[in-house]
């Protein structure tokens, strides 16, 4: 069955850095602004419930009809001592019609790891 | 027991607080009623919850009745059971008696058969009578009152009081407060417990046949509205809570067929604030109640109870989540329901309660937090009832109307059609409002945006309405497809409308339909085999609404398209303000911006301008480019009738700036001419334009720029132009800063002619004057393109300027200029040692030594003093000077093989005293050999130096040569020396001397 996703990471001051549409659904020319704005707006939620739970998995933090906005926040906080404060409060973000909670779970730890390895090389420069 | 359920509902409207009976023994009440009832309602009344624990209520309101009065005696004793909450809570004993007698044969035996009943809560209040100043009186009263304390107090309750009608004790009242309380308490635990556990025994039935939701309803709501009047609002709302619970645990048991309801005139308003609405002996069904109606009357009921707490921000909360549930329910049984049901339903549904909730909610009255929450939800309510009342709209051929943008499009794509049974047949005689339909249709014209950008309209339809209207006729099909699309001229509703998108197309299509609308205005037929055009939709669609909605209010806001747009913005409006209030701005200003669209439609500009400013700057600083390609344009339309000439240059800069891709280059060229055009037209306000996101620039690769002291140079730059065509600007200044020194504000280096930029990379050169030492780097870039100054001060990527590394930034600045410290440059020394021969010309080497600088171009000046010339028959000679060799007097003797110089030698001649140096000599260390002669008319040719006795002083002697040697890259540097020549001694001048040193001399 035929998915849409789109995954984005969007950065510390909220500007998104990466943008891909990694679902099975062909891309819509005007899809895309619509998942660019669902993402957008549920930067909102995130800012509140980001500080309301120790979780760093927000599953299914906004629902637009079918669709729903799944959020990983990372730690960067601690990191920040450690490294720099390039990666405070990366947010990764999926818009997903799946419901596969533990999938899209494992994904986002996923992409975590390669961001911080990405991240750690001093070369690069992060927004 | 549904038979009760009309009592139980007059019950409850009748029945406000809690009732103290009064046994008025000896007529005394119609003289101390008053004092009774002026301590209502009860202050800081005391209480016991379901849990028992004690709750204080700030104010318990209650009616003495007495014990006569026929709201109490008509009662059947079975009816006392069931609605036991209505029975007094405590009896009071009136009695007065100033005779032992009397209250021994009389008085006593009536007042124990009064309070035998174990049921009642009861006291005694002793009336006395007597006169403050007639103690025989007195003190039979207090006999009397003493020997009733005895005969009906008990160590555990006191149960008797004394009321002095002349001088009446200030502590009775207290005593009395504290005896009613006492008696409310008992007799409320007391009952409590009994609806306990009749509720424990029904609920024990639950799942057997014999269960039946209107006894437990009565029983629970009993209990609930018991809680009610007596303030224990908490409890009451806990009861409902759990009725609700227990509710749909019987509405969702599976194998039951219900009648869900919602089917009758005036149930499209949602009465989930209004409990009263219909009785609910209407709504039974079986042995339970309608799920439609009775849903709502519990949440009303909590509702209420909500609003007697002060909690309306819960009342919100809980109502947007019941509202969205119940939609939920509505759309399970949609085929049954009146057309859009479901959305007339929600619409009222948010509408009632944003306006109860608001109405009362007052600022500072909770925390922040839940303040915020609160706005939150109303944002979600007005949201939630705009995307409802857009679709109507929608349906109602109001569709053109609605902005196509993300925060719309979002919304309606993605929320499925109505779903009846059969989609609403044409009525008849429909024909002249399909016409004014068809007009309608025919008039729209997609709105052009600025700058001619042609984008496919973002799709406010999850489906084609034409299509799917006519799927859900009885008995059709698809249909032909041609007839489907007829009059349709718009596209951009649905994915098989405009497949191509194209200027062409659309016009095509447009005029296709144009000519079969017209010439079948007639054929209103209204056959079931034929499929619906969009315009007979449009009308089936508002004729089937208009059935539906009983709200004369709602309906006025579909009757056209000026009212539903006056209350789509108002919707708008109240969204994006309690958005703001939640501090949710994005949702906040996305909702500006759709009103900022109407502003727009209807050329109110300024204020349009003003809200997709707000728009721009939330998407622009969150650098959520693709969102922002949406509004600039219109941003930047609205600027440029406004004539606000910065801001709409602004807007065409940021819109060049944007991911080029986000834009067709025609339209990137636009924008340019758009620049290009103010640029050269006379501005009534020039400002500076910053074009730092459009030009930027860097040093070129490599070490930077390395210039001794003194020296000008020529400064090359990168500089990236993100324009898409060629552009000139007319002037170009680069801002070099010194690390080293922060004293010395920026200085500009101007580029002396006009540039053309072309797209992308662009090295442009220039001139540098002399600069002061230290390390410069590149500040800013100024400019001019045609009358406007244009600032950059944005680094561009070190990369190339394609780069789609969206991980590098900008690398840290480094110098592009380094101004070396003063230091020798060259050194003018005698090449030979030894006194010069009177009136003979002989060669004096100048020995010429560039200390790493090239003297290329460089020209010496020899300026001879008196005594001393240059012979002029002879030619000035130049070579190579070898080290290591003797300096020995070669003087009288010019260069041989033998000289410790090279045999290499050029001629120069000397002209108004300059010797232009050859360029070969420009890196290496050169002797120049002059023929010189030192001048003396008292001595003889040839005389040697040893052969004058009489010299008067050294200064006799002495000759002098003043060198100037020009060099640099533009003869800027100067050296000088002027040294001096003893006719005795050797020309000796080999001292250093750094030209700053020559300088000061002069």
């Amino acid at each position: 069955m035929a998915s849409t996703a789109c995954f984005m990471i969007v950065s510390k001051n909220d500007i998104p850095i990466y943008e891909a549409e990694v679902g099975t659904v062909p891309k819509k020319e005007d899809a895309a602004h619509q998942h660019q704005f669902i993402l957008h707006a549920a930067l909102d939620i995130v800012q509140d419930t980001a500080w309301t739970t120790s979780a760093m998995f927000l599953k299914a933090i906004d629902r637009f009809n079918d669709l729903v906005v799944s959020v990983y926040v990372t730690a960067g906080h601690i990191l920040s001592f450690v490294m720099s404060d390039f990666i405070i409060h990366t947010r990764l973000m999926l818009l997903h019609d799946s419901r596969n909670e533990d999938g899209i779970k494992s994904f986002f730890q996923e992409v975590h790891e390669l961001y911080i390895k990405a991240s750690s090389v001093m070369f690069y420069n992060l927004i | 027991m549904a038979t009760f359920l009309p009592q139980f509902q007059s019950i409850k409207s009748s029945f406000a607080h809690i009732v103290l009976s009064v046994e008025d023994v000896s007529d005394l009440w119609p003289t101390i009623k008053k004092g009774f009832e002026e301590r209502l309602p009860f202050k800081r009344a005391s209480l016991n919850n379901k849990t028992r624990n004690p709750v204080l209520v700030d104010e318990l309101p209650a009616e003495f009745i007495l014990t006569t009065d026929a709201r109490l005696r008509s009662r059947f004793p079975q009816e006392q059971s069931l609605f036991w909450f209505r029975e007094p809570y405590a009896t009071i004993v009136l009695v007065t008696c100033e005779d032992l007698d009397e209250f021994k044969n009389i008085l006593k035996p009536r007042v124990k058969l009064i309070v035998q009943n174990d049921e009642r809560e009861w006291f005694i209040v002793y009336v006395s009578k007597a006169p403050a100043h007639n103690d025989q009186a007195t003190k039979m009263a207090k006999k009397v009152h003493a020997k009733l304390e005895v005969d009906f107090s008990s160590k555990k309750r006191e149960r008797c009081c004394k009321l002095d009608i002349h001088g009446p004790d200030p502590s009775f009242w207290d005593d009395l407060e504290a005896k009613i309380m006492e008696c409310i308490r008992n007799t409320l635990d007391r009952r409590i417990q009994f609806y306990e556990e009749e509720i424990r025994k029904l609920s024990e039935q639950r799942f057997m046949p014999v269960w039946n939701f209107f006894n437990f309803f009565i029983l629970k709501e009993s209990l609930a509205f018991m809680f009610e009047v007596a303030h224990l609002h908490e409890d009451a709302l806990r009861e409902y809570d759990e009725l609700e619970l227990c509710y749909l645990e019987t509405v969702n048991m599976a194998g039951k067929q219900r009648d869900f309801g919602g089917v009758e005139k005036g149930d499209d308003q949602a009465t989930l604030l209004d409990s009263g609405k219909k009785a609910l002996a209407q709504i039974v069904q079986d042995d339970s109640f309608r799920e439609f109606e009775f849903r709502q009357y519990l949440f009303a009921c909590q509702a209420k109870l909500l609003f007697k707490l002060k909690r309306p921000f819960e009342v919100a909360s809980r109502g947007y989540s019941f509202i969205i549930s119940f939609s939920g329910a509505l759309a399970l049984h949609e085929s049954m329901l009146p057309f859009c049901m479901r959305e007339v339903w929600v619409i009222t549904a948010c509408l009632a309660l944003i306006g109860a909730t608001t109405s009362n909610y007052k600022d500072g009255l909770a925390t922040p937090d839940v303040e915020k929450e609160f706005y939150r939800v109303q944002g979600e309510l007005h949201t939630l009832c705009h995307t409802k009342f857009m679709r109507l709209g929608h349906l109602v051929g109001y569709g053109s109307d609605i902005e196509r943008s993300p925060v719309n499009s979002a919304s309606l794509s993605m929320l499925p059609w109505p779903k009846p049974a059969v989609w609403p047949p044409l009525p008849p005689d429909a024909s002249s409002e399909v016409l004014a339909k068809e007009k309608m249709i025919l008039q729209e014209s997609p709105r052009l945006k600025h700058f001619g950008i042609q984008r496919k309209p973002l799709p406010l339809e999850p489906s084609v309405l034409l299509r799917e209207a006519n799927r859900r006729r009885a008995s059709l099909s698809a249909g032909n497809m041609s007839d489907l699309f007829d009059g349709r001229p718009s596209s951009g509703d649905g994915p098989l409308l405009d497949s191509s998108g194209t200027p062409s197309a659309v016009q095509k299509m447009s005029s296709v339909s144009m000519s079969r609308t017209l010439s079948s205005p007639g054929n209103f037929d209204g056959s079931i085999d034929r499929p619906m055009k969009l315009a007979e939709i449009f009308v089936a669609s508002e004729h089937a609404l208009r059935n539906t909605i009983s709200d004369a209010e709602l309906w006025k806001c579909l009757s056209s398209v000026e009212e539903f747009e006056k209350k789509y913005l108002d919707l708008c409006k109240g969204a994006a303000d309690s958005y703001h209030r939640s501090w949710w701005k994005r949702h906040g200003v996305v909702l500006d911006g759709e009103i900022a669209a109407v502003h727009h439609k209807h050329e109110n500009y300024d204020l349009a301008a003003n809200l997709y400013e707000k728009v721009c700057a939330l998407y622009a600083g969150e650098g959520w480019e693709n969102l922002l390609a949406e509004v600039l344009p219109n941003l930047a339309e609205c600027q440029k009738i406004l004539n606000d000439q910065a801001g709409y240059l602004s807007s065409c800069v940021k819109l060049l700036s944007l991911d080029q891709g986000l834009f067709l280059p025609k339209e990137r060229q636009a924008f340019q001419s758009e620049v290009v055009r103010l640029a050269h037209s006379e501005m009534e306000h020039p400002v500076p334009l910053d074009v730092s996101s459009l030009i930027t620039f860097s040093s070129n690769q490599g070490p930077p720029l390395e210039l001794c002291d003194g020296d000008p140079g020529t400064l090359t730059v990168a500089l990236w132009s993100g324009f898409p065509d060629d552009i000139t600007l007319e002037s170009l200044s680069v801002m070099l800063t010194a690390t080293n020194s922060t004293d010395e504000g920026a200085k500009a280096i101007k580029s002396s002619e006009a540039i053309v930029l072309r797209p992308g990379r662009n090295n442009i050169t220039v001139s540098l004057p002399p600069q002061k030492p230290g390390s410069y780097v590149l500040g800013a870039l100024t400019g001019q393109i045609g009358q406007l100054r244009f600032r950059s001060h944005s680094f561009s990527k070190g990369g190339p300027a394609d780069t789609d590394d969206f991980m590098s930034f900008e690398k840290p600045t480094r110098p592009v200029l380094k101004v070396a410290r003063p230091r020798s440059l060259v050194d003018l020394a005698a090449a030979v040692s030894s006194a010069l021969l009177m009136n003979e010309t002989q060669w004096v080497g100048i020995i010429v030594k560039p200390i790493n600088y090239s003297l290329n171009g460089a020209v010496l000046h020899i300026d001879t003093g008196p005594g001393l010339s240059i012979a002029e028959k002879h030619e000035i000679e130049i070579e190579k000077h070898e080290f290591g060799a003797n300096n020995t007097d070669h003087s009288d003797s010019p260069p041989d093989k033998h000289s410790p110089v090279s045999a290499d030698v050029k001629q120069l001649s000397l002209e108004d005293g300059k010797i232009n140096l050859p360029d070969w000599t420009s890196n290496i260390t050169s002797v120049l050999w002059i023929p010189l002669k030192a001048i003396s008319h008292r001595l003889a040719e040839g005389t040697p130096a040893g052969t004058v006795p009489q010299r008067q002083s050294i200064v006799d002697g002495l000759r002098t040569i003043a060198l100037r040697l020009d060099f640099g890259v533009s003869h800027n540097q100067t050296f000088e020396k002027i040294t001096s020549q003893d006719s005795s001694c050797a020309f000796y001048g080999s001292f250093p001397c750094d030209y700053t040193r020559c300088r000061q001399m002069q």
